[in-house]
């Protein structure tokens, strides 16, 4: 974790893991893992969202979202929410569940400072505002 | 490279089983000129590609062996080598787009040891897809970097969230002679035709066929060819000839005429799609038509259908000219031989 400058960040609270059948991801399911990846840091959320295949679903997880028809039971147990959905619908039941766990107070928002966009122009992190390289300071 | 433990079955069963028993981490190794000098040496491995820890050699299987005529067409075992299918006579009197595809792979030291179903199902070759730094679509990582990079080699159709280009000239060949694959596994075997057997991304980003992880091809049947047949195959790589490359495109063509006529045909397009990509477009345009007269307008049906990336728009142009080009050596060849019948080989 590193600390201080532009790009403090904290360990997310939660983190959602899109699963899929080991050796095969299906376009519908790969463009629904993109959507909710895109919701979660529109929402500005403190949460984390993973691509993964069903061997290799990390023991972190905390909402383990699978494909219709696939048992979720057999790629990790222990998750402590697990969703079944289709591709097309993943995205309401994802939000569905944030809304649910925000009420409770299992899922908040992250940090401020955390939320920032860094700016650089090449290699070079510019604090705030853009400035010309001319310029002092 | 990292090590793997090589197992070396002798009968289909034993084959299938190590498969399935090992999922993804388990791939079947033939001649192995992509599997061990390419994908592992060069350590392409992703979120959804683990690097294979079991290595299933079936070049000892005989099931997958041999070359074999029949009256309804002949049968070439997967673990053929491009070397024989490139020297057979037999092949090359009724299926010479077979042959010559065959005779311009890579070269005569892949040839001598590459196999038709290692040619098959060979990865791509896309440079982001090729190179561990990048974990890209098709590995399981997020992004297509060909999107926004250097994409002069990737695909100008059927893209869909990544772009390449399947890299194997004996699938275009094969899709071209409507050939199809006998595949199996521990629940048995099923026929594919090639027509079903290749997948894009636009169905699934980790795979180009609908092969499973414990499936294996077998073998490759083609039919007779059809009365008068007439076929053609041309590829064009970078550098030109004599060098030993992969496609920049490339274009297989069989078809029948009456009077100059198109009857009936297939016209196979590599280097441009993710999936050998048969140019229905094109087919249909020349379907009942003289075909030297309306050949201009029948190619330029590609420009339309045609979606290039900032960096290959050239690839439209030359896979127009060289398509054009292909016909008309179609046009002016030989009618293939009916099978001779009866001699094969193992």
């Amino acid at each position: 974790m590193t600390t201080g400058g532009t790009n403090e960040r904290t360990a997310p609270r939660l983190v959602i893991v899109l699963a899929y059948p080991d050796g095969s991801l299906a376009n519908p399911w790969f463009r629904a893992y993109k959507r909710v990846k895109r919701g979660v840091r529109t929402k500005g959320l403190n949460a984390r969202v993973e691509l993964r295949p069903s061997t290799d679903v990390p023991t972190e997880t905390d909402v383990l979202v699978v494909p219709a028809g696939t048992n979720p039971e057999a790629w990790l147990v222990g998750a402590p929410h697990v969703l079944t959905s289709a591709a097309e619908s993943v995205q309401a039941d994802v939000d569905g569940l944030i809304a649910t766990l925000l009420a409770d107070g299992r899922l908040d928002y992250a940090p401020a400072a955390s939320r920032r966009s860094a700016v650089h122009r090449g290699a070079l992190p510019v604090d705030g505002r853009a400035r010309s390289l001319d310029e002092p300071g | 490279m990292r090590g793997f433990q090589l197992h070396e079955p002798e009968t289909t069963s034993e084959a299938v089983d190590l498969l399935a028993t090992h999922g993804t981490q388990a791939r079947p190794l033939a001649g192995g000129t992509d599997l061990i000098a390419g994908v592992m040496r060069d350590q392409v491995v992703g979120k959804g590609m683990p690097y294979p820890t079991h290595l299933v050699d079936v070049m000892r299987v005989r099931d997958f062996a041999g070359i074999h005529f029949r009256p309804e067409g002949v049968t070439i075992g997967a673990v053929t080598t491009l070397f024989d299918i490139a020297d057979s006579a037999a092949l090359a009197a009724s299926w010479p787009l077979l042959t010559r595809a065959a005779g311009d792979v890579a070269s005569p030291e892949i040839r001598a040891v590459g196999t038709l179903g290692g040619n098959i199902h060979q990865r791509p070759r896309c440079w982001f897809f090729r190179n561990k730094d990048f974990d890209c679509a098709k590995k399981g990582g997020d992004i297509c970097y060909a999107v926004k990079g250097d994409n002069r080699y990737n695909a100008i159709l059927g893209g869909n969230l990544c772009y390449i280009v399947h890299p194997s000239d004996l699938a275009m060949a094969l899709l071209a002679l409507g050939a199809s694959g006998r595949v199996v596994s521990p629940r048995g075997e099923r026929t594919i035709p090639f027509d079903e057997y290749f997948i894009g991304p636009d169905v699934d980003l980790l795979r180009e066929t609908v092969l499973e992880p414990d499936e294996l091809l077998a073998s490759v049947t083609i039919p007779p060819p059809a009365d008068g047949s007439r076929q053609a195959w041309q590829k064009i790589n970078e550098k030109g000839a004599p060098t030993w490359d992969f496609a920049v495109v490339s274009a297989a063509v069989s078809m029948t005429l009456g009077d100059g006529v198109w009857r009936d045909g297939r016209i196979v397009l590599g280097g441009v799609a993710p999936v050998p990509y048969r140019a229905r477009v094109v087919e249909d345009a020349l379907a009942g038509r003289d075909v030297r007269s309306s050949l201009a307008d029948a190619v330029a049906a590609l420009g339309r259908v045609a979606r290039p990336m900032g960096h290959n728009g050239y690839k439209v142009q030359l896979i127009e000219h060289l398509l054009s080009q292909v016909i008309l050596e179609a046009v002016a060849a030989e009618p293939a031989a009916e099978i001779a019948g009866g001699a094969s080989s193992s």
